[in-house]
Parts: structure tokens; C-alpha cells; sequence
């Protein structure tokens, strides 16, 4: 069909309107509603074509062939614009009709705007252009002022603004024409071409063209009306002007590009990323919702102007530039104009009392789809766009222009991901009850309503009530198709990497069903991805594979404990558990790099589900995508002419996996993430998903980093951290490793709280294994990924047997525990072998660990890391007998004489690693002999077995003798105590103690738990001082203040806005040379 | 050595350390009593104890792991000494060193610490928490310079096994580690008068504020098995100094055997052993003798000036001594 029509009908339905009005609202809806289902499908139509391989479509008009006449060309990017646009318009009518903010005005404007937008993306004829450029400006002042006065004052500065720039391009095309002879756009190019507007002239008549189409799309700092705009407009408006207006004028700004001669393109593509960094530094500090998305934006369209013009820059054929422009523009497209209606429905929620339209469900996915999309993260087309468009600027060794962008990338992550972490979670408010099974919860005397009490059916009911957020959801569908076709396009659309997403999106359809149900669910994909993941792998993969599936599964399994919903918890952690088994399998950069960010995000995700787990997972969310951006960086250097050197890659790829490890510096997301996070939910996080970064750290010094500089094998590389010209490199990853294990091991021993207690006892752990990883040779790897093991071994166990524990007396503080050894033995059971593990003393299985780090960091020449390990280790002893102690032993409080041993889900996950760490203890050669090989495969083997003896050039272990010794001393004394006196003694009640001839008087004042260690305090509490934390929080500080300073340019004055836009106008043109 | 034979020579060499023990406590005990003035108890006082704990009934008790906190103790109290080689070159006194080098004892002592303070800690009297809130701090200080020296070692002797470390000590009191470096000597000394407990670092088992610590709560049999492993225990750590830094005690060396091969031709096997036990007895008894000097001369610490001193000056020596070891 000749899309001529569609105008036709756009604007013959406009006029009609009040014709129809005068017939009734309904009939007036209904052809308006049409009139717009047409256009989405007639454009919807050209783009199945076109991609079915039809050639470009040209349209010419009034018989004549262009130039002589005006012309429309269809290519495949435009059809994909326009089409997006199109189904935006037509959800964005149906919004406007469903919350009847359609007037009579309202609908004729809304037609004019997409026929504007519909000809900007289509016409090659720069005046013709221009007329679409005004019918859909001012359509879209109309709009603006509708919703009342002070959008009226938005719509009049947008006015202005488009005033400015509509003179501009006037004066630009007059005197194209007259240079030109035409004012069809591709002959224009040509003519430049042939050098017509090389001179003064032909420089300057460009350069108003480019910046007067330039103000429409928004550039920091001329941009404040639009600011005001967003701000002010009904939320349905700053839909479109936010994606389908901004797309289709970003379109015609594509057209008249090359006109631009080099120069001028580098100042545009500056400024667009200029605008991306300041509008979304400027962001952060921004409470309202609309202008923070207005800020959101202007900053994306930023971002799509700057990969234009570096594309273009690059010389990249259309199929790559579209791949990168595309994928950023549509990805916006569909994810603000969501997020702008989510907007509008949230506030009339507000409105009506609920408790927040977000808090359910479906909504929260929908928004999360739309925020994590304009994060770049996988497996939305942004992800894979930034990634192309990353490794365009590190193959040109632009730093500093990645720097900018990466860092404001972090800031949009930084208010975008606050904005949906507020949304989607129900406010804690002091004094709510909230249950689990019905109990009474109440955590640390403070406790927040359970945001998932509804029952699903309610929630879909409430749904289909304001079916505008059902429509909602097709922006969202919308991405996730264009993310299979961009992951197909990347090459990436394989069961491996695409595994995580199907089952998350499986899980969320499935949302309806009970609670347990997604737990069984969870448990039997993750087992049968083991199961799968097992002979598709060897050595370090396997061994950490099972870590990660059968570990994870585990995990899972003690999740079904409770009883309640959950559904963001299954999802995330079924996601996340799959994305680390892709991980293992990933081969290329781009697959290994997604499975990692999924990981990482999904386990920022799973922090979230904790009642308070707000701050701890915005925190994390910034070091996850930090630590992600230097490693995009690395993994995008991989086959590029850049050469970094390898000092340099080696950081970058190091401070990546020790954010995630949470290393000293790095750490300060982690002890607040792990003891906010739902209690089971820690678990993972600790004891599985921690260890990604150890085997990454691994897997890239072994397989990715040397391929970088075209070595066949690792022996060079690793020779050279072990020995060789970096090994001063893995000393200081040395330091860093053991003074992390210091530091938060004598924080640990402070800690009132069992989760924070906890929480720095897995940071001062992995402290260990990253000291044993920086010595680079097969005695410190071995360690290394023993001591991972072992981590998760006795870390499960500490973790769910905490979460029985806290699930029974409802409380997190240590002191107020006490004596429950005796409702909870098994638990205490697991607690008991857990510590011993952890403390390392003969003879289970932790003590081989302690054996191996320190062992090898004397035979690797480190004795100062290793006093400091084994100082730390002692120290240690101290938080691991407050935790038990002051848990199960001393006195049984009042509150929790009536509790029951934890329920079955978590005892026997917990009965399973209590069998296993005892296997590994009697027999340590079972993991040993598989540790040490597979890393044999990679560096000459330092230590072997002898029998059972594991023998190094220093020492000896063996731990099957050693238990057999510890078996028969302890059975000795034992044995003659219960033959000998045992028998016949009684236990005594509560309170029977020598107490000065007296009786306690109550529990509370007997059970010595709190600041246990007073004295220790005393001599090093001044350890305590949280650098760290104050560093980042200094940055951050810094950030925002700066993030102030800049918003007061935006003062809201219409006229100071146009002076903006004039200044802007004389430095640009300064910056490009054109009074040159 | 069969797997029997290797249990008996076990339980001889445990039976003449525990006496040793007995008898080491018992003469220290009445030495201290001298030095303040009083007659004292007799030598033979912890064998009157043990025996009178033993004999009492054991009528109440707080709980499994309560009863199981002695049990512990005394578990690795023989631990601690069978994994430590007591004299070089017999195999009767080789004991299970087999099983791990120096580390696997530095670490086995934490067992019976760690079992005790948790049957301590069901009696649920506030005392035996304080205790060990008190003695793990002070651990966790001490610790430091004595692993610093006991690295300083492992350096110079390129090894962790603790039989190596004695067999280079051999050939007279040069190649004693006092001799070759006594800044590590130092620093360890110093740990252990923290390990044993005496002033000034007393204040773990504190008699006065609350009485006698951790075993508060315990009794009769019970208590005899604490008793019982403080001597095997002290037993086991004096010989690993001995063994550490003073040249330890072999049945084929040493002052006292080249003095008897001069006397008869050839030394035999059981009276090689002999001198070594005997040679052990001397070092030890001196090595116990300055603890015991130092706790009479001194006043108490707190435990957070314990730990502050600990962390210094100790410290600072322990790692001078391991800059010296690796010149």
C-alpha cells in the first residue's frame, strides 16, 4: 500500500474529529483509535517486508521523479523507527482514551503529531522537512498546554525554543538552495560531495541546518525548556515527545548528517555525549519523577547522537551502525515511553489511596524490563549496541570518551535503578506486622508489610481493571522480541546464553501459581543444568561448575522453607544460578560477558528481595555495572589493534572480579547486601554466586587475557605474575587479599548482628582465597579453589542454619539469643562443624585449607602475608565462638521456650554439607586429586601425594591420619567418661549455677553476649574506622553536589532558556570552526 | 611399627609426659610458694587432685556439650602432644608426627580451646564467657609473635616439619636456634609466657573477679579431666619449644650421650632414649622456669593492655627475627 495514504488518512481523520465529536465521543474515539491501528499497521507492514528482503521503498509524489518533486524513501531503518513509533502512538492513544484525558483538541493534535512524526521519518526533502518539523511541534506546544497552567508556561518555553531552531533551519535550507540548486536531501549530499559547500558559505548554512535540528533534539545545555516540558506534560505526552517525537526527528537529523563535513560531526558527537554525561549527572539529584526521566531522555538521545557520529566516524557499513544506533534509539523508544506511562498510572494509583500500583507482580516486571533495558544491560538490544559501540571506542584508544561514557552510564544506573528499586518496593514503615506463614516477623524491632500478600488473582483482576496497563506490557513484549533478534544478530541466541532469560521469563508467566511450585521448579532446572553442565566441562570449569549448579541447587532447595510467593526470588536466583552455569560454558568474549553481567545484576536483583535490602542493593547495582565496564573494556579490546598493555588489562580485569568478590575498597556494597538479603537468599549470594569472580579471575588469566596478546598458550602470562615482570602485580593482589581477610575478620568480631557477623566472615574468606590466587603457581591455585569449596561448604551451612535460626526467634541480634542448643540441636550441629571448618582446626576439612595457604605462601617467598593470614585466621576465634556462644550456648531466653527445631527444607541441605565436609575431612585426596590436576594442566605441579600424605617442598598433611588421631583421643576420654561417672549425673534446670550462693535473676542480665569483646574493642576498635565506606561516600557526595551545582542553570525562565540556546549556538559554532 | 606397636609406644610416651606434667606443676607450684614466702604445697599436690576429682561423684551437669567440653580439652591436650615428635631419632617417642608438619600443631591446639569454651559456655554461668571472651583476645594477640618466629624458622630451615627443624639443630648449642636467632627466640618467649597464662597475663582465668574462668561451672571428674590435660598440655608445649628453638632432645646426640659414649663404647638403644627423655626433662623444667620467674615478678595486665603490648614490641622483635632469618 502507498504509505502516501496513511498521511491522508491522519489528517482527514484530524479534521473530521469535530465532526465526529458532534455524532458522539464514542464513534470520535473509534476512528481516531483507527486511524492510528492503520498506521501502526501499514508501517508494521513495509517493515515485514523490508525484511523479508524487498528493496527500499521509494515514494515519489505528484508524478514526478525526484529531485523535481518530493520523495519518501522507506529503508530498513526507517521502517523500523517508524514502525516502533507507530505502536507507540497507537498504546499511547489508547492511554490517552482509557484515562479519557481525550478531549476533542487533545485527539486532533494527537493525529497531527503522527502525521508529523510519521513525515519526518520518511521525507528526503529538507523543506518538506520542515513543514513536518512544524506540524509536529506544534502539535506537540498543543499538547503540552493542555494539562493546565503550568504546563501551559512548559508548552509556551518549548515554543520558543522551537521558534529558534524553526528560523534556523530556515535560513540554513535558504541557502543550501541557493549553493545547491535543490532542496532534495541526497542531492544536497551529493553536491557536497563535489565540494559546493566547502566555502564560508556552505560551512555556515550547514552548520544552522545541523543546529537547528540539533536544539529539537535536546542538547545539554540548551535544553532546559525541554526539561520544563517533560516535566510538566501529561505523563501520556512525555511518552511520545520522549520516543516517538525525539525518535523521528533524531531520524531527519540522520539525513541531512552527511551534509556535515568532518569537524562538524566530531562537535555534534561531542555534544551528544556531553549530554548524555551531564543530563544524566544532573539526574541524580532529581525528585521528580517526569523530569528525571525527562533527564533520562535527553541523555539517551545524547548517547544516539554521539554513536552516530562515531559510527559514522568509524566508516561502518549500515547494517553495523544501525546495529549499534538502532539498538540504543529503539531500545529507548519503547523503554521511556513505558516508563513515562508507568508514570502516569502510578500517580493515579496514588491518587485512589492503593498502596502503589508497582508493588505487584507483573507491573514490577514490566518496569524492571523497561529500566534494566536503558541500563545496557543483557539481553536487551542497548546491551549488545553498547557493546559494539565500547569496542568502536577502545579499538580507537578513545579513554577518555569511554570514561565519559561509562561514567554517565553510572549515573543513570545510579537514579534509574532507585527510581524502580522505590517503586517496586512496598515502603518500610516502623511498627508494620509482617508475616511469613503467619507469624509475626519482626527483624531487628523493625519490619515492613509483606509487598506480596495479594493473591495473584486479585492482581491480574486489578490488571485487567485499568487494561491501560496491559497495554503497558507491549512495550515491554516489544523489547524482548528485539532482544532475541539483537542477540540473534550478535550471534548469541543459543540455548547456553539464552537459558537464564527463558527461565526468568518462564517463571514470571508462571507467577501465578503457588509459591512452592517456583521452588520445585527452580530446584529441578538448576539440578538438571548440573546434571547437563557435568560432562560438558572439565577441570577448574567443572570443579566450579558444580560449585555454582549443585551448589546453587542446594541453595534453591532450602529456599522452599517458606511458604509464601517469593516470585522475585525464584526468578532472580533460578536466573542467576542458570547465568553462572553459562558462564562456565561461555566460550567467546561477548557470551562470557553477558552470562557475567546476568550474574552479577541477577544477584543485585536477589539482594533486592530483602525487606530492607533498598540502599544495599542500589549500592551493589553501581559496583556490579562498575566492575562490568572495566571488564566490557578488556573483553572489548580482545582482537582490536588497541594494545593495552598487559599491566593495565591485568588491573582492569582485577578490579572487575574483586568487586564482585568484594575485596578491601571494593567491599563496602557487600556486608550490607548479604544481611539485607532474604536469609536463604544470602546463602547464595555467599556461598555460591561469590565465587564467580575467583573462577573468573582464573579463567581469564588462563584462557582470555593471553589470547589478547597472541600467546598460544598461558605459561608465558602466568610465568610472568608468578615470577616473571608483573609479579610485583600479584604481590600487591597479595596485600590486598590479606589485608581484606584482616580487616574484615576483626570487623566481623564486632558485630552484634549474626547476618553482618556473617557477612564480613565470607569478605575476610574470600580475602584468603585471593591471597592464595595471587601467587600464581599450582600450590596457590590448588589452594585456592580448595578454600572456595570449603567457603562454600561451611558457608552454606552457616547461612541456612541461620536462617532456621532467625526464622524460629525473629530476630538478628546475637544477645538476644541464647541457649538454644537445646530446641535446636541439629542446627546447632551444623553450626559447631561449620565454625570448626571455617577456624581451620584439625581435623575437618578447614584446617587442609589453612595447611595449603600458608604452606604455599612460604614456599612462594610471601612469610609477611602469611603471619597476617594466620593473625587474621586467630582472630577469627573470636567471632566464630561470640556466634556460637551467644546463639545456642549460655542463657535460654524467655521468648524462645516454646521454638522447634528449623524446618525440614533447611536441615537437610544442611545435614547434606555436614556429610560432605566430613568426607572431605577423612579423605582429603577425594577434591585434592581433581583440584590438583586440573590446575596441573596449567603450571608445573609444586606439590603430590605420597600414600595419602600430601607433601610439599616444606611440609606434610595428612588428613586422614589426622582424624583417625583426633577419633581415638577423643574416643579415650570419652569412653571412660561415660563408663566412669557420666552416667549417673543429672542435668541440672536453668539458672543452677555457683552465682554466689544466689539465683540469676533473669536471663538477660546472665547471658553474657553483648560487645562481647569489650576489651578487644578497646585495643583495636580504632580498626574499625570505615575508610572504605567513607571514601565512597565522599564520592558520592562529591557526585551529587556536583549534580546541584549544575541544575541551577535550568531556572525555569523561558527567556533565559533561549539565551541558552543563542550561547549554545555561538560555542558550537566556535568549537566547529565555522567563522574559521 | 605396626599400627599396635604404634599405639603403645603412644601410650608410654603420654604416661611419662603426664607424669612429668604432674610433677612439673606440683615443683612450680611449691618454687612460686617459696619465693612468696610460704612453705607450699608438696610435689606430689596435682596427683592428691586428680585422684580426690576422680573419686568424687559427678551428680550434675548443663547439658551435652557440657559434659562434652572436658572430653574435648583433655582430646586436644594428647593431640596436641602425639602429633609433636618428643625425641629425635626413637621411634618410640616419634609419636604420630606423621600425620602433619608443624602447622597441623599449631592448629590442633585451638581444638581442645574451642571444646572447652563451648561446654563452658552451656553451664550458662556469665563467668565462663567472660573467660574466654578474656583468653581468645589475648590469644588472638599472642599468636602473632610466635607465628612470626616460628616463620622465621620455617625460613631458615627451608622446612615446617618439626623433626627437620630439630635435626638441623643438632651438633651442639650453636645451631641451636637461640644461638642462631634469638630475636625469634625472643618473640616466641614472650608468646608463650601469654600461652602459659602466668602474670602478667593472668587475667583469663582471674581468680578473684570470677573465679578461675571458662571451668567455673565445673566438678569432680570433669574437673580431673581438665587437670589431667593441663599437665599433658603443658607437657606438649614445652616440648615443642624445646624441639623449636633449644635443639629438642634425641636419642643419638647431645651433651648427655657424648658424654656416656666416652664413658662406654657404645651407647644402647634404651639408654639413648633415657638420656633423650631426660635431656628433654632439663630443657623443659628450665624452659617452665621463666614463665614461672616472670609471673612472680610481675603484676597483672588488663587484657586490652595484654593485647596492646602483645602487638608491639613482641611483635616488632618477631619480625625483626624473620628479617634476619631471610638475610
Amino acid at each position: 500500500m502507498n504509505p502516501l495514504i496513511i498521511l491522508a488518512v491522519l489528517m482527514g481523520t484530524a479534521f473530521t474529529m469535530p465532526l465526529l465529536e458532534k455524532v458522539g465521543v464514542k464513534p470520535a474515539r473509534l476512528f481516531f483509535m483507527a486511524a492510528l491501528a492503520l498506521l501502526f499497521v501499514i508501517s508494521g507492514g513495509i517493515l515485514v517486508n523490508l525484511l523479508n528482503g524487498a528493496p527500499d521503498l521509494e515514494v515519489v509524489t505528484a508524478g514526478f521523479q525526484a529531485p523535481f518533486s518530493i520523495n519518501f524513501r522507506i529503508g530498513l531503518a526507517e521502517a523500523a523507527v517508524w514502525s516502533a513509533a507507530a505502536l507507540v502512538l497507537l498504546i499511547g492513544g489508547s492511554y490517552m482514551v482509557h484515562r479519557e484525558e481525550d478531549g476533542m483538541y487533545d485527539r486532533m493534535l494527537y493525529l497531527i503529531l503522527a502525521l508529523g512524526v510519521t513525515g519526518l521519518i520518511l521525507t528526503r526533502d529538507l523543506f518538506n522537512l520542515f513543514v513536518f518539523l512544524e506540524i509536529s511541534s506544534i502539535a506537540v506546544y498543543g499538547l503540552i498546554g493542555r494539562g493546565g497552567e503550568r504546563s501551559l508556561q512548559a508548552g509556551f518555553k518549548y515554543m520558543i525554543a522551537g521558534g529558534i531552531s524553526s528560523i534556523l533551519f530556515l535560513i540554513g535550507t535558504v541557502f543550501l538552495y541557493r549553493l545547491t540548486g535543490t532542496l532534495n536531501i541526497d542531492g544536497m549530499a551529493a553536491a557536497a560531495g563535489s565540494g559546493i559547500l566547502a566555502g564560508t558559505v556552505g560551512a555556515s548554512a550547514v552548520f544552522i541546518l545541523a543546529i537547528s535540528m540539533l536544539i529539537e533534539l535536546k542538547p545539554f545545555p540548551a535544553n532546559g525548556w525541554a526539561l520544563d516540558a517533560y516535566q510538566e506534560a501529561p505523563s501520556g505526552i512525555g511518552a511520545l515527545l520522549s520516543s516517538a517525537q525525539a525518535s523521528a526527528v533524531f531520524i531527519a537529523f540522520t539525513k541531512i548528517s552527511p551534509l556535515f563535513g568532518d569537524r562538524l560531526a566530531a562537535v555534534l558527537g561531542g555534544i551528544g555525549l556531553l549530554t548524555f554525561f551531564f543530563a544524566n549527572l544532573m539526574g541524580m539529584r532529581q525528585k521528580d519523577e517526569k523530569r528525571m526521566f525527562g533527564y533520562s531522555s535527553t541523555g539517551q538521545i545524547g548517547l544516539v547522537i554521539f554513536a552516530w557520529f562515531t559510527v559514522q566516524g568509524a566508516g561502518l557499513p549500515d547494517t553495523a551502525a544501525w546495529f549499534i544506533v538502532g539498538g540504543l534509539l529503539l531500545t529507548h523508544l519503547f523503554a521511556k515511553a513505558g516508563l513515562f506511562w508507568f508514570s502516569g498510572l502510578s500517580d493515579k494509583d496514588k491518587g485512589e489511596g492503593g498502596k502503589g500500583f508497582l508493588h505487584k507482580v507483573l507491573p514490577s516486571a514490566l518496569a524492571g524490563i523497561f529500566v534494566i533495558s536503558l541500563l545496557a544491560l543483557p539481553p536487551f538490544p542497548s546491551f549488545f549496541a553498547k557493546m559494539e559501540l565500547v569496542k568502536l571506542l577502545v579499538t580507537g584508544g578513545s579513554w577518555w570518551i569511554l570514561t565519559v561514557l561509562f561514567l554517565g552510564s553510572l549515573f543513570e544506573a545510579a537514579y534509574m535503578f532507585a527510581w524502580l528499586v522505590k517503586k517496586t518496593k512496598a515502603e518500610c514503615a516502623d511498627g508494620g506486622a509482617d508475616t511469613i506463614n503467619g507469624d509475626s516477623l519482626v527483624v531487628g524491632n523493625r519490619a515492613g508489610p509483606d509487598i506480596l500478600t495479594d493473591s495473584p488473582a486479585v492482581e491480574v483482576a486489578s490488571m485487567l481493571k485499568s487494561s491501560t496497563s496491559l497495554w503497558v506490557a507491549i512495550p515491554a513484549l516489544a523489547l524482548v522480541g528485539l532482544s532475541a533478534a539483537w542477540a540473534y544478530m550478535a550471534g548469541v541466541f543459543n540455548v547456553i546464553a539464552m537459558a537464564p532469560f527463558a527461565a526468568a521469563l518462564l517463571m514470571l508467566i508462571l507467577s501465578f501459581l503457588p509459591g512452592r511450585f517456583h521452588g520445585f521448579l527452580a530446584v529441578i532446572v538448576s539440578a538438571a543444568a548440573a546434571w547437563w553442565i557435568w560432562p560438558r566441562t572439565e577441570g577448574i570449569d567443572r570443579i566450579f561448575g558444580m560449585v555454582f549448579l549443585a551448589g546453587g541447587s542446594l541453595n534453591l532447595f532450602a529456599g522452599l522453607y517458606r511458604k509464601d510467593r517469593r516470585p522475585g526470588f525464584w526468578v532472580f536466583s533460578l536466573m542467576t544460578v542458570l547465568s553462572l552455569g553459562a558462564l562456565v560454558l561461555a566460550r567467546t568474549p561477548l557470551e562470557i560477558f553477558m552470562a557475567w553481567e546476568v550474574m552479577s545484576v541477577g544477584a543485585v536483583l536477589i539482594t533486592l528481595q530483602g525487606k530492607r535490602a533498598a540502599g544495599p542493593a542500589r549500592t551493589g547495582m553501581l559496583f556490579a555495572l562498575g566492575g562490568g565496564y572495566f571488564l566490557m573494556t578488556v573483553l572489548m579490546s580482545i582482537g582490536t589493534a588497541t594494545i593495552l598493555s598487559p599491566a593495565v588489562v591485568a588491573i582492569l580485569v582485577v578490579i572487575a572480579f574483586l568487586s564482585k568478590s568484594g575485596a578491601l575498597g571494593l567491599h563496602v556494597w557487600v556486608p550490607g547486601s548479604y544481611a539485607e538479603a532474604d536469609d536463604d537468599a544470602t546463602s547464595l549470594l555467599s556461598s555460591v554466586i561469590s565465587k564467580a569472580g575467583i573462577w573468573a579471575m582464573m579463567i581469564f588469566s588462563i584462557r582470555i587475557l593471553p589470547g589478547i596478546y597472541g600467546l598460544d598458550g598461558p605459561e608465558l602470562w602466568l610465568q610472568a605474575f608468578n615470577s616473571g615482570s608483573f609479579s610485583f602485580l600479584s604481590g600487591i593482589l597479595g596485600w590486598i587479599g590479606v589485608l581484606t581477610a584482616l580487616v574484615a575478620t576483626i570487623i566481623a568480631v564486632f558485630q552484634e548482628d549474626i547476618k553482618y557477623t556473617l557477612a564480613w566472615s565470607s569478605i575476610s574468606q574470600l580475602g584468603y582465597i585471593i591471597l592464595a590466587f595471587s601467587l600464581f603457581d599450582h600450590f596457590g591455585w590448588t589452594t585456592a579453589i580448595y578454600l572456595s569449596i570449603n567457603h562454600f561448604l561451611f558457608k552454606a551451612m552457616l547461612f541456612l542454619a541461620i536462617t532456621g535460626v532467625i526464622y524460629r526467634v525473629k530476630t538478628r541480634l546475637m544477645y538476644k539469643m541464647g541457649g538454644l542448643i537445646a530446641p535446636m540441636p541439629i542446627t546447632f550441629i551444623t553450626v559447631l562443624i561449620a565454625i570448626i571448618a571455617l577456624a581451620g582446626v584439625p581435623p575437618l576439612s578447614g584446617f587442609g585449607g589453612k595447611w595449603l595457604v600458608y604452606s604455599a605462601l612460604i614456599q612462594g617467598g610471601r612469610p609477611i602475608q602469611a603471619a597476617l593470614a594466620m593473625f587474621s585466621s586467630g582472630i577469627a576465634f573470636l567471632y566464630l565462638f561470640r556466634l556460637i556462644h551467644s546463639i545456642f550456648l549460655g542463657q535460654r531466653k524467655d521468648d524462645s521456650l516454646g521454638i522447634k527445631e528449623a524446618p525440614f527444607w533447611l536441615i537437610l541441605p544442611q545435614i547434606l554439607l555436614i556429610a560432605s565436609i566430613m568426607l572431605i575431612s577423612a579423605f582429603p585426596t577425594v577434591i585434592l586429586k581433581p583440584i590438583m590436576a586440573a590446575v596441573a594442566e596449567w603450571m608445573p605441579a609444586a606439590i603430590g601425594f605420597e600414600g595419602s600424605t600430601l607433601m610439599s617442598a616444606i611440609g606434610y598433611w595428612n588428613g586422614s591420619w589426622v582424624m583417625y588421631v583426633t577419633m581415638g583421643v577423643f574416643m579415650i576420654p570419652l569412653v571412660s567418661l561415660l563408663i566412669g561417672t557420666g552416667r549417673k549425673t543429672r542435668k541440672v534446670k536453668q539458672f543452677n549455677i555457683v552465682f554466689a550462693a544466689e539465683r540469676p535473676h533473669r536471663p538477660e542480665t546472665t547471658h553474657y553476649a553483648h560487645n562481647f569483646f569489650a576489651p578487644y574493642r578497646k585495643a583495636l576498635g580504632s580498626l574499625m574506622n570505615p575508610v572504605g565506606r567513607k571514601f565512597w561516600e565522599g564520592s558520592a557526595g562529591g557526585v551529587t553536589a556536583v549534580s546541584s551545582a549544575f541544575r541551577r542553570i535550568y531556572t525555569g525562565n523561558g527567556q533565559t532558556y533561549a539565551l541558552h540556546i543563542v550561547l549554545f549556538t555561538i560555542a558550537v559554532a566556535l568549537f566547529a570552526g565555522v567563522f574559521a | 611399627m605396626t599400627i599396635l606397636g604404634q599405639l603403645g609406644a603412644a601410650a608410654l610416651s603420654v604416661f611419662i609426659f603426664i607424669n612429668y606434667g604432674f610433677l612439673l606443676a606440683g615443683s612450680m607450684a611449691r618454687i612460686r610458694a617459696r619465693v612468696q614466702g610460704r612453705i607450699g604445697q608438696p610435689v606430689y599436690q596435682p596427683y592428691i587432685d586428680i585422684l580426690k576429682n576422680n573419686a568424687r561423684r559427678t551428680a550434675v551437669h548443663h547439658g551435652v556439650m557440657f559434659f562434652l567440653g572436658p572430653v574435648f580439652r583433655l582430646a586436644g591436650g594428647l593431640g596436641t602432644f602425639l602429633f609433636i615428635p618428643a625425641i629425635l631419632n626413637s621411634p618410640l617417642f616419634a609419636n604420630f608426627s606423621f600425620s602433619g608438619d608443624l602447622l597441623l600443631v599449631m592448629y590442633f591446639i585451638f581444638f581442645g580451646q574451642l571444646g572447652m569454651a563451648l561446654g563452658a559456655g552451656q553451664s550458662g554461668h556469665p563467668y565462663s564467657p567472660i573467660g574466654v571472651s578474656r583468653g581468645l583476645a589475648q590469644m588472638s594477640a599472642f599468636e602473632l609473635p610466635f607465628i612470626l618466629s616460628v616463620l622465621a624458622l620455617a625460613i631458615k630451615h627451608n622446612s615446617l616439619s618439626i623433626t627437620a627443624i630439630v635435626q638441623a639443630q643438632q651438633g651442639g648449642i650453636a645451631n641451636w636456634t637461640v644461638i642462631t636467632n634469638p630475636l625469634a627466640v625472643i618473640a616466641a618467649i614472650i608468646a608463650f609466657l601469654g600461652m602459659s597464662m602466668h602474670n602478667p597475663f593472668s587475667v583469663v582465668i582471674a581468680p578473684q573477679e570470677i573465679p578461675i574462668g571458662p571451668p567455673t561451672e565445673y566438678q569432680s571428674g570433669l574437673l580431673g579431666m581438665l587437670q589431667t590435660n593441663r599437665s599433658i598440655f603443658n607437657a606438649a608445649k614445652l616440648v615443642l619449644y624445646v624441639n623449636l628453638f633449644f635443639g629438642g632432645a634425641s636419642a643419638t646426640d647431645g651433651v648427655l650421650y657424648t658424654l656416656s659414649a666416652s664413658v662406654l663404647h657404645s651407647v644402647p638403644v634404651w639408654l639413648g632414649v633415657t638420656l633423650g627423655v631426660v635431656t628433654m626433662v632439663i630443657k623443659t623444667f628450665l624452659l617452665y622456669f621463666i614463665t614461672v620467674f616472670v609471673g612472680v615478678s610481675f603484676p597483672r595486665f588488663r587484657t586490652d593492655q595484654s593485647i596492646r603490648f602483645f602487638l608491639f614490641v613482641p611483635t616488632l622483635i618477631g619480625l625483626a627475627g624473620l628479617i634476619l632469618a631471610r638475610l
